[in-house]
């Protein structure tokens, strides 16, 4: 039946066909849902248009449709709309949204029973929210998390999440008695102690001043005195200075009851963390940044200046060579010692001076250098100086000696009296600082001297050793963790910069001492390292010298070309300020900060090798002089005085470096005298003698004789040379008379 | 000791001696009560001396009368000091060092030679600052 009917409809479609234009096939133009993504309970708007069909069949549900239509469902489920117009198909899905009930999953208290002001931890967790709110406490919470209260009583606590809830309850049980807090450790950073405990009960009160003798009724009346209530540990005390040392005690506190305190402990914050395997490092402050008045060279290291490639001369008593933490960097085969045998005990001054400037880094043992990966060579003369001696030690090896240290002088430098250098000794330091390194010459440091009065009265100026006021050598002076100059050391008008070392607060300088008990650290001194072949104890500028010359070694790493005169420059431009309330702080004409007890300031490493990158080199020297007679009577107990100028014109140099003056000033009593050099245009005055005391032997006065002494200052580094230049020179005590003969002045510079 | 004391109190300096140090001449003082022995010398210059200065090559002996225990034993150092103190800086001469090595002569002779590039070869007593 089916299969004749269907037959006849081909023939007949067969001849429609045959007789009419072909019929067009249907075609969906469009199906969309809107929207396509809904929350139970929302419509959705279907809304097609079809062409060349008649009808149309929308599925699920719907059924026959009109070709072009629209019309609103209300899937329960996601679904996947069907449009079937005459054999076009489109699909449309709606998705329904998901809508998760809120409802908290869990919240408990840990401990649920504790005693007042002790920390509980509450934790919770949710669904079908984004926040909670946690009530008492801090309100808005995040919809899983914890939270640490300290209720000083029982309390119920409720977590309210949209429309769910849940409470838990903290029982608090006051306790008549409250242990003290045990176990305090503190541990220094940076700014900062981090102080850990354990108690049994409650909180605690951390109590902190920088004086001992704390106790819970007078600290807020101590200097610094304040009281941290009610911290858990690990407290976090921030905000502190590097350097300076802080007391404090604990008690541990719940509710009204509060427990004794602990013992007093201190500590002191410091500007930098041991990274590295050396363990006395941490103690080494002179090391740390500049507000613990450190050389500041953390970030030196870190971009791996080290000192490497930088050959070092130790000039002094000897080395330990074979120390734990000096091998390494010590170079094979060039040291010299100029006395053999060489007992151990004439290595000690020489060996603490090594470490300071080149122990080696990162090796398990000691500590740390400035320049921890310098090559070192000994030249052992202190116990044979001889003017032969010298002249070898000053330019041994001077081919690729790049840092001569120099912590040594005459024996009887420190006496206030002008002591001249042996020729010799000049002979030496001249040659190799012009002819050394291949032209870029020897950098030499020297020790500005320890002979300053340490009551008060100057006796000694570093000026009045004409070693460490050549023009060819870099005067060191010292400056304490208290960033205050020792009273011991020496200033001057020569000395370019200071350097870490003891100071009047008595804390010095950790570096490496003679092996085993022999050195000054034999075991027996209090405040020593237990390790024996390290000392705590260096002091004096024969301890900053190696700390100041360590950094010279870094500055040559990065820019070998540079020479003893490009270095001089580096270091005093870089330098920083120290103790700016000091008196006799002034910036010389090139804006300079100088003083006379400073120098330009504290050698910085960061600052210098920075500097050292870029600064332009001073090329050649040039020179200019002039010299007066001038013959005036200085006037006797006269604070005015008498003064003599010269004028330097067309000098061509621009930026001075170093002056030197002698004079000529015969008087009966020099050490009445105070001789000043001064600069038109406001360039920097310079005091090159003081009154000071001069010295009785065998109930006698003996003073210098000012006759063709060289003092020298680097005050005017930087300024140009041209104008009038002053020396003004002035009697301050009674009864014995001079004349100022005749001076010359000499400029060196670029 | 107290002899000793008003021996050396009585004593004062001679003039000084002059050497010219190749850019001007300088002035010492020879010490009244100050001699030098090498340290390999281990024996005090006189009966009563007093060590005033060890180092590993050199000792520096107080005696009562330097120039007269010199004239009797030619292998004493003479000490020179800076100043007419016995508190300025000494040095004891050795003899010459001639472009850098080192020459046997009198102390009086190195003062007096500056010439053919030789200049007094001087021991000083050092401090380790």
């Amino acid at each position: 039946m089916a299969a004749p009917a269907f037959r006849r409809l081909v023939l007949l479609s067969v001849a429609a066909l045959c007789a009419c234009p072909p019929a067009a096939k249907p075609v969906i133009l469009f199906f969309r849902a809107l929207p396509a993504d809904i929350d139970p309970g929302q419509s959705v708007q279907l809304a097609w248009e079809s062409s060349d069909a008649q009808g149309c069949t929308l599925t699920p549900g719907i059924g026959a449709a009109a070709p072009d239509g629209a019309l609103l469902v209300n899937p329960t489920a996601s679904t996947r709309y069907t449009l079937d117009c005459e054999g076009a198909v489109a699909t449309v899905d709606v998705t329904v949204r998901v809508r998760t009930t809120p409802r908290v999953i869990s919240f408990t208290a840990s401990p649920t029973m504790t005693t007042p002001d002790a920390p509980v931890e509450l934790s919770w967790a949710s669904e079908g929210v984004s926040s909670c709110a946690l009530t008492p406490g801090p309100g808005a919470v995040v919809a899983t998390g914890t939270q640490t209260v300290q209720p000083a009583q029982t309390t119920t606590y409720t977590l309210q999440c949209d429309t769910a809830s849940a409470t838990v309850v903290v029982t608090v049980v006051p306790g008549s008695t409250i242990d003290a807090p045990t176990n305090v450790v503190v541990t220094a950073q940076d700014g900062a102690l981090r102080v850990a405990w354990q108690q049994t009960a409650g909180s605690a009160n951390l109590y902190l001043a920088q004086v001992a003798g704390i106790t819970a009724a007078n600290v807020e009346t101590l200097q610094g005195g304040v009281v941290h209530r009610r911290v858990t540990s690990p407290f976090v005390i921030s905000g502190l200075v590097n350097g300076r040392l802080y007391y404090l005690r604990l008690s541990a506190v719940s509710g009204a009851l509060e427990s004794a305190l602990t013992d007093e402990q201190s500590a002191t914050p410091v500007g930098m963390v041991a990274t590295g395997s050396d363990p006395y490092f941490v103690q080494q402050w002179h090391l740390a940044d500049a507000s613990l008045e450190g050389v500041n060279v953390a970030s030196t290291w870190a971009s791996g200046v080290k000192g490497e490639g930088v050959y070092v001369a130790i000039v002094d008593d000897g080395m330990d060579l074979l120390h734990e933490d000096l091998r390494q960097n010590v170079a094979t085969g060039l040291s010299h010692d100029y006395m053999t045998p060489h007992a151990p005990e004439y290595m000690w001054h020489g060996t603490c001076v090594s470490g300071l400037l080149g122990a080696r880094d990162l090796n398990d043992v000691g500590v740390r250098g400035v320049a921890p990966r310098a090559s070192l060579m000994a030249f052992s003369l202190l116990d044979d100086v001889t003017s032969q001696n010298e002249y070898d030690a000053m330019t041994r090896q001077k081919a690729i000696v790049g840092i001569s240290n120099n912590s040594w002088g005459d024996a009887y430098d420190q006496t206030g009296q002008l002591t001249f250098a042996d020729t010799e000794w000049l002979r030496g330091v001249r040659e190799g600082a012009t002819t050394g390194r291949n032209g870029k010459g020897v950098v030499y440091f020297w020790a500005s001297g320890n002979g300053a009065d340490p009551a008060g009265q100057y006796v000694d100026d570093s000026n009045y050793d004409s070693q460490a006021n050549s023009r060819f050598v870099i005067a060191v002076g010292g400056v304490g963790k208290d960033g205050k100059k020792p009273a011991y050391a020496e200033g001057g008008a020569n000395v370019l910069v200071v350097a870490p070392t003891e100071g009047d607060d008595g804390l010095g300088t950790t570096t490496t001492d003679v092996t085993g008990n022999d050195g000054y650290n034999s075991g027996r001194e209090r405040g020593e390292h237990a390790n024996v072949s390290y000392s705590a104890t260096m002091s004096g500028t024969s301890g900053s010298t190696p700390v100041a010359a360590g950094v010279g070694a870094l500055v040559l790493q990065v820019r070998p070309e540079l020479s003893y005169r490009d270095v001089r420059r580096v270091l005093a431009q870089s330098a920083r300020k120290v103790d700016p309330t000091a008196t006799g702080w002034v910036n010389n004409g090139a804006g300079l900060h100088v003083n006379h007890d400073f120098g330009f300031g504290v050698v910085d490493a960061n600052a210098a090798v920075a500097l050292a990158r870029t600064i332009s080199l001073v090329g050649p020297e040039v020179t200019a002089s002039a010299t007066a007679t001038p013959n005036l009577a200085v006037p006797d107990n006269n604070s005015t005085g008498v003064s003599s100028s010269v004028v330097i014109t067309g000098s061509n140099i621009n930026r001075v470096e170093v002056v030197e003056i002698e004079v000529r000033l015969p008087h009966a009593r020099t050490a009445d005298l105070e001789i000043e050099l001064s600069r038109s245009g406001g360039g920097a005055s310079s005091i090159l003698h003081s009154a000071h005391r001069c010295e009785r032997d065998r109930g006698q006065e003996v003073c210098s004789d000012i006759d063709g002494y060289v003092f020298t200052t680097v005050r005017n580094l930087d300024e140009a040379a041209d104008g009038t230049w002053t020396l003004t020179v002035r009697d301050r005590r009674a009864n014995n008379i001079g004349t100022l003969a005749s001076w010359a002045l000499r400029l060196y510079g670029n | 000791m107290h002899a000793l004391l008003l021996v050396v109190l009585s004593q004062s300096f001679a003039p000084p001696l002059e050497w010219f140090d190749g850019a001007r001449t300088r002035k010492a003082w020879e010490s009244p009560t100050l001699v030098a022995t090498r340290s390999a010398e281990k024996v005090a210059p006189e009966a009563g001396a007093v060590l005033l200065v060890e180092s590993a090559v050199m000792r520096v002996w107080q005696v009562k009368d330097a120039a007269a225990l010199r004239a009797k034993n030619a292998a004493l150092l003479p000490v020179l000091h800076d100043l007419p103190s016995t508190k300025a800086r000494l040095r004891v001469p050795l003899g010459l060092v001639c472009e850098g090595q080192p020459r046997e002569a009198s102390w009086r002779e190195a003062l007096a030679d500056r010439t053919k590039g030789c200049a007094p070869n001087f021991w000083y007593a050092a401090v380790k600052k």
